[in-house]
């Protein structure tokens, strides 16, 4: 189940995206399952259509899913959209995003790289599961 | 708009059924203690003056809950026009008045009538008309003030005041009414639209308004100034020097009105030679009396009870009848006082005791007026009649020609009585009168030598063997009688008149107020005096004022005053939102419309806030930014 | 005429010597949810007023529908509904007359829509209108308003005052109930929440001037956060390019800032800061950061803003 949280930082139709891009990681949303109706899903959360909308469009051109005619959006294996440029780009403002969160909060290098580690080993675990 | 009248009466149906039975127990409170069908006039208009104030309330909290701004809005982003939106609250209003002071009204008098406790007449009925047209007045009145949001929209109530004050106009009144509810219904129409600026659209509706505002404008400024006048006038008399010897030689009519009977009648004996002052001597020796006016104005058939002076009652106690004046029969209707029972009925000749029996000419010509001071003497427009205890019926004390009628009954005056009418006095010798020498032969008639309405007093005294009188003219300027005089006359029994002093009196409305009303507002004056409106309550005014020829001082007077108008229009004209056409018309109209124009048109057209236009003006220069 | 669904045409009004709106131009286009916002003053009920008719410009136009607003006849406000933040309806009557009365003014009447919105919330039919909560009300005019079928539907702050259930069913119906295609729906509001979960296109209005038309996203996208520790002296403010306001927290200085990227970590090093960090901001601070700026002005030799957006 998607949650989007109003006065976050990121708008709500990136929640959106991330939400489902996490739900397709976790495995919740496994490959080959259908999104729920843009109207649904609105409803759902009660935002307005346009924004879900909006969400979708982002999550077809990632690649992420497709359109069946008269079915709905469907999951599908990522293709590799994003050069390797772009990729690197995107890897460093993660990264730039994690360590300004993170360096007023006096942890030290390592505390910093063990929890990256945990969670994606955590991560690796739900996806072979 | 049915539903929107549904709407409104869902809102104000439980008020009106609790207003309604308050009206009920309010009427039967006033029957109780013999209120209702009361005498006093004072009593009678309070009433209503009371409905008027209700019909006012109504219009006031009506117009106000509905144009509250977020009403307002809530009704108007419907697909209905605004007018529509009226209509439905005007039709609820009715009805409201209708229940709640109608309905009780007629309810009681219907009750009234079939128990006999009163004598209901037709126009016990009709006056409900009178009752309702005046409540809705009233009602578009407080409409129209609350609406448009000013205070000079309160001057409008001089629309409503003329049929108010004209009520002796008999059935006329009642087109008088209709035109003026129409007048008001059309103004409030005008000014109820989506934005309620208060400013009528279309040009009928703008020159109606225009014209309701002037003709009240026109009346109170006309009073004011003649109120103002009257003031200065006195001012000026009081500076003036007056020691007390010389105040028999006053000239000025202002102040011989304050003389007591015998000063007034001796200072119309002054001549410049003091040729009587025998005379005059002889008179301060004696008593002098008062020939009084007293009828105002002949009662009509089927007026509306409002007007009734007093009860047309003549108390027989001895006999134990109650006799009261019917204006469907025509007759007088007799009750026994205990039983309440009806006995009879009594016409000019005799009575009857069957209604059945009496055809057309054994009935009263007209109303008869019944006096307070003499309880068995009715004056029946150039008749009078004194009823006969004894008999139980009337006998004529006296008759005039057929063109006159009578300002009062038969007047004592020593050894004379006089009866006064509209062109003579006449005098008889109270011998006669003692020997029930009846109908009354008049020794001698003397005719008035100008109009009756211009007569303020008449004094007489005896002189050993003849008789002094003195007739004081000079009270009527609203009729644009001018002038002051006092004539004396002496005369016998026998039938000798002689004119022994003509006095001319200072009288002095300055050309100002002589021909104010022209000054004022040529067009008005005019238009109110050729098309009389408002009946004066001397109904039978013979002679209209006339569209007299005006002195060239005047015409003179009033060429310069239209320019001035005119000019002043156009000063006016450049701080207010007007069209170029607009503004010339109401140029053009102010030179004949006068001041009345002026001020409608100042308070109609709402000024340019030179300010506001200012500060907007340099806003937009500063430029703010356009995204 | 015109050819949005709303506009105004360099609009001014004036009540006595305040000027509520300045300049206004404003085109908004037919469908979608619209959101104007703005601070207490800024102009947006005299809009709305303007916009229907019940006031007459200082100077300019507005136009809704493609119609002068001063012109609109009966039958096209047949196409406009209005809900106002008391929800303005006629207190004495029961809900059911009310109903009656306005299906009688409206021939496209839907009637389904009405029982659809009315049923999420807590109506019933006999109640007069003032013995309803808040939440009812608001519940029966939304729900007579949806179902005119309206091409206009303009609600200012609708929803204040409501508790929890009533707003969810409030911003429910007005979502996901069936309307017009092109249907325009012009929503007020200062909870910024609402705003975030409804709108398409985000207004900002301040003291009578329009300031912002973009999407929310957009305009977010401009505003950046940044938290800076200096090592001595605070710079005055005038000298940060796209100032909106400034906080002292805890020895650090939070700043609001716009149209800027992240190559202003440099100014501020070279200003004497010994960190600086940025941050992307919600609708909420955005909004309210850009709204807030006159009011941290900390000397007054400052020049206009020259915030452009």
């Amino acid at each position: 189940m998607i949650q989007i949280v109003t006065g976050d930082a990121r708008p709500i139709f990136k929640q959106i995206v991330d939400g489902i891009r996490m739900q397709v990681i976790t495995g919740k949303l496994p490959v080959g399952s259908k999104l729920p109706s843009v109207r649904g899903l609105s409803m759902q959360l009660t935002v307005n259509t346009n924004t879900v909308a909006k969400a979708y469009t982002e999550l077809l051109s990632h690649g992420l899913v497709e359109s069946r005619k008269g079915l709905g959006l469907f999951v599908i294996k990522p293709k590799q959209i994003l050069n390797e440029q772009e990729r690197e780009d995107r890897l460093e403002t993660a990264v730039d995003t994690l360590i300004n969160e993170t360096i007023g909060l006096d942890f030290n290098n390592d505390e910093i790289m063990h929890m990256v580690q945990s969670k994606l080993v955590q991560l690796y675990d739900k996806k072979t599961k | 708009m049915f539903k929107l009248f549904t709407c409104e009466w869902l809102r104000i149906y439980k008020t009106i059924v609790i207003a309604t039975l308050v009206h009920f127990l309010i009427l039967g409170l006033l029957i109780n203690f013999g209120f209702f069908n009361s005498d006093s006039i004072g009593f009678k208009m309070s009433l209503v003056l009371f409905y008027s104030g209700c019909g006012f309330l109504l219009g006031i909290t009506q117009i106000k809950k509905y144009t509250k701004p977020n009403q307002w809005a809530y009704y108007i982003n419907r697909p209905i026009s605004p007018k529509t939106i009226y209509l439905a609250l005007f039709l609820a209003a009715m009805t409201a008045i209708v229940m709640v002071i109608v309905i009780p009204f007629f309810i009681v008098t219907l009750l009234l009538d079939s128990l006999n406790k009163e004598i209901i007449d037709l126009r016990h009925y009709h006056q409900l008309f009178y009752i309702l047209g005046v409540t809705l007045s009233f009602y578009l009145l407080a409409c129209y003030t609350t609406l448009s949001q000013t205070t000079s929209s309160f001057l409008l109530i001089m629309v409503i005041l003329l049929p108010i004050i004209s009520i002796n106009m008999g059935g006329s009144v009642y087109w008088l009414l209709f035109g003026v509810i129409s007048v008001l219904f059309i103004m409030v129409n005008s000014i109820i639209k989506v934005l309620l600026n208060g400013q009528p659209n279309g040009v009928l509706n703008r020159l109606i308004t225009t014209i309701a505002y002037q003709y009240s404008l026109y009346f109170i400024i006309t009073a004011l100034f003649f109120m103002l006048s009257e003031v200065v006038l006195d001012i000026s008399y009081k500076k003036r020097d007056q020691s007390q010897e010389q105040t028999f030689n006053s000239n000025r009519y202002r102040d011989i009105i304050f003389f007591n009977k015998q000063d007034t009648l001796i200072t119309g004996l002054y001549t410049e030679n003091n040729q009587h002052q025998d005379l005059i001597e002889e008179i301060k020796l004696g008593q002098t009396d008062r020939i009084r006016k007293r009828i105002w104005f002949q009662p009509t058939q089927q007026q509306l009870p409002f007007m009734d002076e007093n009860k047309t009652i003549i108390n027989d106690s001895d006999n134990q009848v109650a006799w009261q004046f019917s204006h469907d029969l025509m007759l007088f209707v007799g009750k026994n006082t205990n039983s309440r029972k009806v006995i009879g009925y009594l016409g000019p000749d005799k009575s009857f005791l069957d209604v059945d029996d009496i055809n057309n000419n054994q009935v009263f010509a007209s109303v008869p007026w019944v006096s307070w001071v003499s309880k068995n003497q009715i004056v029946v427009k150039n008749k009078i009649y004194q009823y006969q205890y004894s008999q139980q019926s009337f006998r004529l004390l006296f008759s005039a020609s057929d063109d006159e009628f009578l300002l009062n009954i038969l007047q004592s005056q020593g050894s004379i009585k006089t009866i006064i009418s509209n062109k003579n006095i006449y005098v008889f010798d109270s011998i006669d009168y003692d020997n029930d020498i009846i109908p009354l032969q008049e020794q001698l008639v003397i005719p008035l030598s100008d109009d009756y309405n211009n007569l303020w007093d008449v004094q007489v005294t005896e002189v050993i063997d003849r008789f002094i009188i003195s007739f004081l003219y000079g009270k009527s300027t609203r009729h644009d009688i001018y002038n002051a005089e006092q004539l004396v006359y002496e005369f016998t029994l026998s039938g000798d008149l002689i004119l022994l002093n003509k006095r001319k009196l200072e009288h002095s409305p300055s050309m100002l107020i002589k021909d104010l009303g022209y000054l004022l507002s040529p067009v008005w004056k005019l238009a109110l005096d050729y098309f009389p409106l408002h009946p004066s309550r001397d109904r039978y005014l013979e002679q209209r004022p006339q569209v007299k020829k005006l002195p060239q001082s005047t015409i003179t007077t009033l060429i310069l005053l239209a320019i001035f108008y005119a000019s002043f229009s156009y000063i006016l004209s450049k701080n207010r939102n007007l069209t170029t056409s607009r503004k010339l018309i109401w140029v053009a109209l102010n030179t004949i419309t006068g001041l009345p124009g002026i001020l409608s048109f100042i308070l109609l057209n709402p000024k340019k806030n030179t300010l506001e236009l200012k500060k907007f003006h340099t806003e937009k220069q500063n430029g703010a930014q356009n995204v | 005429m015109s050819n949005y669904i709303i506009e105004t045409k360099d609009l001014w009004m004036q009540f006595g010597s305040k000027v509520a709106l300045k300049n206004l131009n404003l085109c908004i286009e037919a469908g979608g949810i619209h959101s104007i916002v703005g601070s207490n003053g800024a102009g947006k009920s005299t809009l709305f007023k303007l916009l229907l008719g019940v006031n007459t410009p200082s100077h300019g136009e507005t136009y809704i529908l493609g119609q002068n607003s001063q012109k609109l006849r009966p039958q096209d406000r047949g196409y406009i509904g209005f809900v106002n933040e008391e929800h303005t309806l006629p207190e004495w009557m029961q809900v059911t007359t009310l109903i009656t009365m306005e299906k009688s003014f409206y021939p496209k009447w839907n009637d389904s829509i009405y029982k659809q919105v009315i049923g999420n919330f807590n109506v019933e039919n006999n109640q007069k209108i003032n013995q309803l909560s808040r939440g009812e009300r608001a519940g029966v005019n939304l729900a007579s308003a949806l179902a005119k079928r309206p091409k206009v539907l303009i609600l200012d702050e609708p929803t204040l005052g409501l508790d929890v259930v009533a707003k969810q069913a409030f911003l429910e119906s007005l979502l996901f109930t069936e309307k017009n295609e092109d249907c325009t729906i012009i929503y007020c509001s200062h909870q910024m929440d609402e705003i975030e979960r409804v709108t398409d296109q985000l207004i900002i209005m301040e003291q009578g001037e329009l300031v912002s038309a973009s999407t929310p996203e957009s305009f977010c996208e401009k505003i950046h956060y940044w938290v800076v520790d200096y090592l001595d002296k605070v710079p005055e403010s005038h000298l940060i390019p796209g100032f909106l306001q400034q906080r002292n927290i805890e020895g650090e200085i939070h700043y609001m800032v716009i149209d800027q990227d992240s190559s202003l970590k440099e100014l501020f090093i070279k200003l004497g800061a010994q960190s600086a960090f940025h941050s992307e901001v919600s609708l909420h601070q955005a909004v309210n950061g850009f709204l807030s700026r006159n009011h941290h002005k900390p000397n007054a030799e400052e020049k206009t803003e020259t915030s452009h957006v």
